[in-house]
């Protein structure tokens, strides 16, 4: 008997004989390029907005029990907790009026979430359950600050030695590395169009494909993603015109980075580039499909307007696709089904 | 078993026919040059399988009447090119509009100061950035050195036009772009030593409108000295918007003096 994912497949490549290449024979629309292909459900993490209401709904993890959990902005709840079909589990946080970046780590077997938060100025760390562990406050000690308004951190990104290093994204554009013990270890980057300094150093994440780990940092308002040691040595950047990223996402082979803009930046714009071995935009859920011409890519654009303002992507075990958007009229988070 | 996957299946085209309506992106133009003496050339783009591109060149709005573009629109005269885009599955994308801009009449000018000064984070490369000829991105921030933006209720600019009274009108290059608060003035007019030559008046803004830029053309009377006075008059941001009451920011990024024929 055929799988569900390849009965989905040829009749996907029997639409696309008929010339209607977005569409299943089920009528139901169909984004991405090549092998990256999936279905849409706009209406996958809707709620009633009376009881849980969301702002701007800003990033997506998925915990070990397979729950995707949504970080938004507004202080009715925080956070709420999903599971794979969309039903709401759990929801709770009312104290980050400027909920931004969420990262999940596992830690000898218990999973934590790191919250920055930008109109508190700093990062919070917290159980799954909520209950707040740490927090790192305006990085006083670096020298390159003088007063919290400067710092607004974004993104965290937290290695397996439990070294944490924050993106002060909407701040000072400098990325910060502590160690387990709280000790800023290293300053670097900071805002500049200089190679290893950044216009807006939105998402960070830990690159674990290679031989050596590395950090993926968004330069967003450059369309770039930079990649760094984790002693912050500049190793290379990765060009991607037209695409505004926020956070790099690795999942396997590949890196999912939501994209809040794109083509001239337009308000509107955005979709999800998702990234091959060797950092090649391969797919485009809701844009133009990638062109290389001569190893540069052709400017990216919009062509279905799906989403507004994509701010994160969380990658669940099936290669499923969570979407949160920013801006996006209080909307909840759109699934793509991968098919 | 095969009973219960059919009704899935129709459970399944049930939500696709509930789920709304999806529409097609505007498409892109991109122009070889706004400001042109002999030709120019605008390209549209929305590459998507069944997508067909359709344009007016007299800023009238987009039909399924309209011309097919087949092809780059080769200019010679100043034009207003919108474009749209269709697909039997897809809603009809939103209109984008480029304006181009022959220099063939144009008069020379400077801009000799401008009160208030330009808000510290939007300068631009200083007062010759507005008669350099060089058009500012739409991404007003992909371009810093070709906008000035003010945040003001009056802006007032001192012209100087050694070709005194040639031109008869004066074409100010402005952005619209209602998501970051900037909007054409209400008001735009002209002094020639203390007489008034020129008038315009800006129709107030619908929600929901394209970031674009605008040519607003003031037409002047005739006029005899070197120095002309402009003052814009902001728009107030209008009660749909989220800054309702306030001036809205005023974004220049070219200033022309020409005479038509």
């Amino acid at each position: 008997m055929m799988k569900r994912r390849e009965f989905l497949k040829s009749s996907l490549w029997a639409a696309a004989g008929m010339g209607l290449v977005s569409w299943t024979s089920r009528g139901e629309l169909v984004l991405g390029h090549g092998d990256f292909r999936y279905k849409v459900d706009l209406n996958w993490g809707a709620l009633n907005a009376q009881f849980y209401p969301v702002k701007d709904c800003h990033e997506l993890v998925q915990d070990k029990q397979g729950r995707i959990i949504l970080l938004t902005n507004h202080t009715r709840n925080n956070i709420l907790i999903y599971n794979r079909d969309g039903r709401l589990l759990d929801a709770w946080g009312t104290g980050f009026p400027g909920a931004h970046g969420l990262t999940l780590k596992d830690e000898g077997g218990e999973e934590f979430l790191y919250i920055t938060d930008t109109e508190r100025h700093e990062v919070i760390k917290t159980t799954l359950s909520g209950r707040v562990v740490w927090a790192w406050a305006y990085p006083k000690a670096s020298g390159v600050y003088d007063s919290p308004s400067q710092y607004i951190p974004t993104e965290t990104a937290v290695a397996d030695n439990g070294d944490v290093y924050i993106a002060d994204g909407y701040g000072s554009q400098y990325i910060l590395h502590y160690n387990q013990k709280g000790e800023l270890l290293n300053v670097f980057g900071g805002k500049g169009e200089g190679e290893a300094q950044f216009l807006n150093a939105h998402g960070i994440c830990i690159d674990q494909r290679g031989q050596a780990p590395e950090l993926l940092i968004t330069a967003r308002q450059q369309n770039q993603l930079k990649r760094f040691g984790m002693d912050g040595a500049l190793k290379g950047g990765i060009d991607l015109p037209g695409a505004y990223i926020c956070r790099p996402v690795v999942h396997g082979s590949n890196v999912y980075l939501a994209t809040i803009w794109s083509g001239d930046g337009s308000s509107g714009t955005g979709f999800v580039s998702i990234l091959d071995e060797q950092n090649r935009l391969v797919s485009a859920p809701g844009g133009v499909a990638p062109v290389y011409e001569e190893d540069q890519l052709r400017p990216m654009y919009q062509v279905l307007r799906v989403f507004t303002h994509p701010h994160d992507v969380c990658v669940d075990e099936d290669e499923n696709l969570y979407v949160a958007q920013w801006n996006a009229g209080f909307t909840y988070p759109i699934k793509l089904t991968r098919v | 078993m095969r009973y219960m996957y059919f009704i899935f299946l129709m459970l399944c085209s049930g939500l696709a026919l509930a789920q709304p309506r999806i529409q097609l992106s505007p498409p892109q133009a991109v122009v070889d040059s706004v400001f042109f003496t002999e030709t120019t050339t605008v390209r549209l783009e929305l590459d998507y399988p069944g997508v067909e591109l359709r344009y007016t060149l007299d800023g009238s709005p987009v039909g399924s009447k309209s011309p097919v573009y087949k092809g780059p629109l080769a200019l010679s005269q100043s034009a207003t090119v919108c474009a749209k885009a269709f697909h039997t599955d897809f809603e009809d994308s939103p209109q984008v509009s480029i304006a181009v801009r022959s220099l063939k009449y144009n008069q020379p000018l400077s801009i000799t100061n401008a009160t208030p000064k330009p808000a510290p984070q939007y300068t631009g490369a200083g007062l010759p950035a507005l008669t350099d000829r060089q058009k500012g991105a739409l991404n007003f921030a992909a371009t810093p050195k070709a906008w000035l933006g003010w945040e003001t209720d009056t802006l007032r600019m001192q012209l100087n036009a050694p070709e005194a009274g040639k031109a008869n009108m004066l074409v100010l290059s402005m952005l619209d772009n209602a998501g970051a608060w900037i909007m054409p003035p209400a008001v735009v007019k002209v002094y020639d030593a203390g007489e008034q030559i020129g008038q315009i008046e800006t129709a107030r803004p619908e929600p929901g409108g394209p970031t674009q830029y605008h040519f607003l053309e003031v037409p002047l009377k005739p006029w005899s000295s070197d120095t002309l006075e402009v003052l814009v008059l902001a728009r107030q941001l209008p009660d749909w918007h989220d800054g309702a009451g306030r001036p809205a920011w005023i974004f220049l990024d070219e200033i022309l003096l020409t005479q038509k024929p």
